[in-house]
């Protein structure tokens, strides 16, 4: 296999998905997300091991998907924000039932049909929604091709180790950014199954698998096994990345997505005026790399959230914030990309003038 | 004249002894041990995977001993074709689902599942009413009938007439055998029994999409004894819900 | 040899086995099982012709039917 690739983000995270070991997409076209289903299915004769299902529906493929990982499979499926719902549907199913699953959420405008230019809107709707019965799912937020490379095989790598589902949430901008993908950087290792697969009993005891449960007792141990599982999670390394201009004290950034690589954009274009900014970019929404954050947030006097919705990401990280910290935030809605010189003369303004 | 003794019924090997839960005279039980004298025949119990829907038949796990996968409403035939797609010739699976189930919020993916034609032995009880809910009208209750959600009777004027979903199974190309059966005559039963074996074995050695619906009574939500219940459903549900084989892989349809 | 055998801890007192039994041996007694159904009993076996169809529909599967045939036609 080729080191290097020039690809769209949604293409890298099909590439990185075969590299995972990734043993069958079920996926159904819908725009912003249909690509990764094209880009599997150019994929699939030449990849031994591997298929691709187009499904009716949204909600079959997930389930497809289940049948298929109940039996030892390796499955990934994608949605839009339209179908966010069937996406957490299918969460609380697999986090019930212990099984893997890899699901790309590809974000866009709403709400209702809206459009299909990027938005950051569901971030609440996956956070909240994905505890539906007390279920559960990672949600890594890469930016970049290069970047969703990593974090796929970092979900596939979640989702086996801890046999749950793990969301890649990428915004319509991102999904559509093209870079030279360098797999090599990845380090991909055969990942491990973890489980006995369903396929007959084949000589041992039988397996029953079902989400229903009438005793409440038994019922209590599966949200202990699940919590214990969501303690593991926390344990894992917290994934972010900071660009820090060696100056601890000057402004923070914070930011993910495409918002995160427009604010690193405009960053460069402010240092030429000598303004000096950090930005820090969370590669997950859940877990959160609270303690990093937190770090990050300890000399900076003013922190400036940048996000593509009405304030859903304040909302997840207001808890992080003390109240010492003066918070300038800067949404665009409707599906505009916020500009670099948009930014860019948003943060000159508010560092001059809460200087 | 020396006589020795042939066992002509028994308890089959597949079937669990865990006790039923199933209401008295349900025909849930039944379809249970025809599932497990099939498996036992065609001697595939260490390699079938079993998915089941919801309601009553969401308690079948307990009563087979088999590899059993449960599915959420409206599912069952997307995680029996996963299963399916990942197990490949070296297994069978089968999807035992309630009509309400099935033909409700399933039926797109049952329509799909059957046209993709996914190599699975599809099972659909169908006793005319959502029985583990509390007896609703589902799509397959008859014109006038009583349900929890239908105290009047089914209204043809607000919900229409019924139709045979098994018949229109038997247009799908790559369906391959069908049949139905009464799961409370015994007549019917050894019938149904053959069918069921004949459809896992279509399933094993031509990997077609099959299917066989029994016709079952759910006394609790009839509000009947079982003995008439099977008799009110068999009168009621005559030329409606005919028994018989409707396709086979060799001679196409036939009813 | 017993021909009929019935677990009546299994029965649930539907009294469908007794419905299509030809020779009427079927009945529901006033036994009382542990799940507080009234269970079937049979009331004479010899008169079984093993024809099966109370196993058939018996939904809990509480019968074993064993059938006479003469030795001699076996040979
Ligand atoms: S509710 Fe109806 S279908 Fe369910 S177990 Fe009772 S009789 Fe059977
Ligand atoms: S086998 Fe036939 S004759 Fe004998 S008890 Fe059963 S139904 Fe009656
Ligand atoms: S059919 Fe079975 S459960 Fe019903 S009365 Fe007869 S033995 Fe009992």
């Amino acid at each position: 296999m080729e080191k290097k690739r020039l690809l769209k983000g949604t293409e890298s995270i099909g590439e990185s998905a075969i590299r995972s070991g990734c043993t069958a997409f079920y996926g159904y076209p819908v725009p912003t997300q249909s690509d990764l289903l094209e880009f599997l299915a150019g994929r699939e004769t030449e990849t031994p091991g591997f298929s691709v299902y187009q499904s009716e529906d949204p909600q079959s493929a997930f389930f497809m998907a289940y049948g298929a990982a109940a039996a030892g499979g390796r499955v990934m499926t994608a949605v839009n924000s339209i179908d966010v719902p069937d996406c957490i549907r299918a969460v609380s199913y697999f986090s019930a039932a212990d099984l893997p699953l890899v699901c790309v959420v590809i974000s866009q405008n709403g709400p209702g049909t809206g459009n299909i230019y990027p938005a950051q809107s569901d971030t609440l709707s996956l956070l909240g929604g994905t505890r539906l019965g007390d279920g559960f799912a990672p949600i890594l937020t890469p930016a970049t091709p290069s970047d969703m490379a990593a974090a796929t095989y970092r979900a596939f790598q979640l989702a086996e180790g801890h046999q749950m589902p793990v969301i890649i949430l990428v915004d319509a901008a991102c999904a559509q950014l093209v870079e030279t993908v360098d797999f090599s950087t990845v380090g991909y290792r055969e990942i491990p199954a973890r489980r006995t697969p369903i396929r007959g009993k084949r000589g041992n005891p039988k397996t029953s698998l079902t989400t229903l449960e009438l005793d409440i007792e038994k019922m209590a141990d599966r949200k202990a096994r699940l919590e214990a599982k969501k303690a593991a999670l926390l344990e894992e390394t917290p994934l972010f990345k900071m660009d820090d201009a060696g100056d601890d004290d000057a402004p923070l950034l914070v930011a993910f997505g495409i918002a995160a690589v427009q604010a690193r954009r405009a960053m460069d274009a402010l240092k030429g005026e000598g303004i000096a900014c950090r930005l820090f970019e969370p590669l997950a929404l859940f877990p959160f790399p609270e303690a990093a954050f937190r770090e990050a947030l300890e000399k900076a006097g003013r922190l400036f959230i940048l996000d593509m919705s009405d304030g859903q990401f304040d909302a997840v990280i207001e808890k992080y914030i003390p109240e010492s910290v003066s918070v300038f935030n800067f949404y665009t809605t409707g599906g505009a990309v916020p500009r670099v010189e948009q930014i860019q003369s948003w943060l000159q303004q508010e560092i001059a003038s809460s200087h | 004249m020396d006589l020795k003794f042939e066992q002509i019924a028994g308890f089959p090997k597949s079937l669990s002894e865990t006790p039923q839960h199933f209401c008295p005279g349900c025909t849930h039980g039944v379809n249970t041990r025809l599932l497990a004298e099939a498996i036992d025949a065609m001697q595939v119990s260490e390699t079938i995977v079993g998915v089941c829907g919801v309601g009553c038949s969401a308690l079948l796990p307990d009563y087979l001993d088999i590899d059993m996968v449960a599915a959420p409403p409206g599912q069952a035939l997307s995680v029996a074709s996963g299963l399916a797609h990942e197990i490949g010739d070296s297994g069978l699976v089968f999807a035992y689902v309630g009509e309400g189930d099935l033909y409700g919020r399933g039926m797109s993916t049952l329509m799909h599942t059957a046209i993709r034609g996914e190599a699975l032995s599809v099972f659909c009880a169908n006793n005319l009413n959502t029985g583990m809910s509390g007896g609703h009208m589902s799509p397959t209750s008859l014109v006038g009938q009583k349900t929890a959600s239908t105290p009047e009777g089914k209204s043809a004027v607000k919900y229409g007439i019924p139709i045979d979903f098994t018949r229109l199974l038997t247009d799908i190309p790559k369906t391959s055998f069908i049949a139905r059966f009464k799961g409370f005559t015994a007549g019917d039963i050894k019938k149904g029994r053959e069918y069921i074996k004949r459809s896992l074995l279509v399933q094993k050695y031509q990997r077609g999409f099959t299917f066989v619906e029994i016709l079952g009574i759910c006394p609790t939500n009839l509000e009947m004894p079982p003995t008439k219940a099977v008799q009110w459903v068999k009168a009621s549900t005559s030329g409606i819900y005919p028994s018989g084989i409707l396709k086979t892989p060799e001679m196409g349809r036939i009813q | 040899m017993k021909r009929v055998i019935i677990d009546q801890q299994r029965c649930k007192g539907c009294g469908l086995c007794a419905q299509v039994c030809p020779r009427k041996i079927l009945v529901l007694s006033g036994m009382i099982n542990i799940n507080g159904y009234h269970v079937v009993a049979c009331t004479d076996e010899e008169l079984c012709m093993g024809c099966g169809n109370c196993a058939t529909v018996c939904p809990v599967t509480a019968f074993e039917i064993y059938k006479p045939v003469p030795i001699a036609a076996a040979l």
